[in-house]
């Protein structure tokens, strides 16, 4: 091989060959870390981290991002978590609600407030002319805002939202057996909704100008791409996953608090760069992106289970993006 | 006459190329959204794989600390 060609190679592979060099690390610390109970978790957990990607990465083509996805999250889990709190439980949030509520009102629910807050950001990024940072920094203080007032309008006061409906814990926690190996629900609405995601990004007008606008907004405009257009439908498309994400989430973690979602935006956009989306723009797999979330997983999951400090991850985790965006700027270098 | 009535023609053909173009330039300023973030970004490459060797340096430095200071699994 050429020293061009193989320096292309490990610049283009290196973040995969530290995290599964890290991984292997971790096996050998832990050998027990490699059970079907493990990995069934992962999976799990990757689920709606992966969903949520999904949408944000279609914005990280455009060259832009989204900081508020955990919190629009956060709020759309509240949403759904509330109506359909069991019937029985006499503390939940709508008295009223006498009989259990069909479980897809609730999920209708959380994709038009997602796609409402996505609307936002949307105005913000291609009429404004803002900076998707800024905008998305004002989305995601209004989301958490919208969150804490929600929760804190029980009538008990600021509290969980749980007891959930036994329907709705077995549609997003149950699991289907496949020759023998229980594959929860979970993987399969992430399989689902990553062939939709694969089919809008390769197969469809919308995606082709996606990446025709994030490679070069200028040529797409000239070609008479309607930009302004093209960037609310991938914001839309993105609070459709929001609130998918954020109705199973809601279900995984089984209690809304003002804390769920935090941070679930970084680990949607770091996955996204590790997954080899660029912020340069125009570049970017759905398979990448599947990979990246699952890889962040791993890590995630294999630090809290080799018992490392909790602040420790938080530092390792931070220097993990940051590599990966190092990695990313090295690549557009590269290209000059 | 005919070469004056032909050099008139293609004149104003040109003159409206042109503010076809000023058109164009001035749609592509409405659709200025490119924000490349590495665009300002002045380093070289060398310094680049420094700072990334440092980063996994780093990483693997306090994956062992962390190891090393972890709480036993109950």
């Amino acid at each position: 091989m050429k020293t061009g060609t193989w320096n292309e190679w490990l610049l283009n592979y290196s973040l995969y060959i530290i995290l599964g060099v890290l991984i292997v690390g971790v096996v050998v610390v832990e050998p027990t870390f490699l059970s079907f109970y493990n990995l069934s978790n992962i999976m799990s957990q990757a689920s709606t981290r992966g969903i949520l990607a999904l949408g944000v990465a279609g914005m990280i083509v455009y060259t832009g991002t989204d900081l508020s996805a955990g919190r629009i999250l956060g709020c759309c889990a509240a949403v759904s978590a509330s109506l359909l709190q069991s019937v029985t439980y006499s503390a939940r949030m709508y008295p009223s609600i006498v009989d259990p509520m069909p479980l897809l009102i609730p999920l209708v629910l959380s994709i038009m407030v997602a796609i409402f807050f996505c609307a936002i950001n949307a105005f913000g990024f291609a009429v404004l002319k803002m900076h998707p940072f800024i905008i998305s920094l004002g989305t995601q203080l209004i989301a958490y805002g919208a969150l804490c007032l929600y929760i804190d309008s029980q009538a008990g006061g600021a509290q969980p939202i749980a007891n959930l409906d036994p329907r709705y814990i077995y549609i997003v926690n149950g699991a289907f057996e496949l020759s023998g190996v229980r594959i929860p629900f979970l993987v399969l609405y992430l399989a689902v909704c990553s062939g939709i995601m694969w089919i809008i990004w390769n197969k469809t007008t919308l995606g082709k100008n996606m990446f025709a606008i994030g490679g070069n907004p200028e040529a797409a405009a000239v070609s008479g791409v309607n930009v302004t257009r093209n960037i609310f439908g991938v914001y839309t498309v993105a609070g459709v996953l929001y609130g998918i994400a954020a109705y199973l989430e809601a279900g995984r973690v089984q209690s809304v608090t003002t804390s769920t979602g935090l941070n679930y935006d970084l680990d949607a956009i770091s996955g996204c760069v590790i997954g080899g989306v660029s912020f340069t723009g125009g570049v970017g797999t759905i398979p990448g992106i599947l990979l990246g979330v699952i890889i962040l997983q791993v890590i995630n999951y294999s630090l809290y289970y080799l018992g490392i400090n909790a602040y420790i991850q938080y530092i390792i985790k931070g220097l993990i993006i940051i590599i990966a965006v190092a990695i990313d700027l090295r690549k557009y270098i590269n290209k000059k | 006459m005919d070469d004056k009535a032909d050099i008139d023609e293609r004149l104003e053909e040109l003159e409206r190329r042109e503010r076809e173009v000023e058109k164009r330039e001035r749609a592509l300023k409405a659709h200025g959204i490119r924000y490349n973030i590495y665009q300002h970004v002045h380093v070289s490459p060398r310094s680049l794989d420094i700072f990334i060797g440092v980063c996994i340096f780093l990483v693997l430095a306090l994956l062992v600390i962390g190891v090393l200071t972890r709480e036993p699994r109950l």
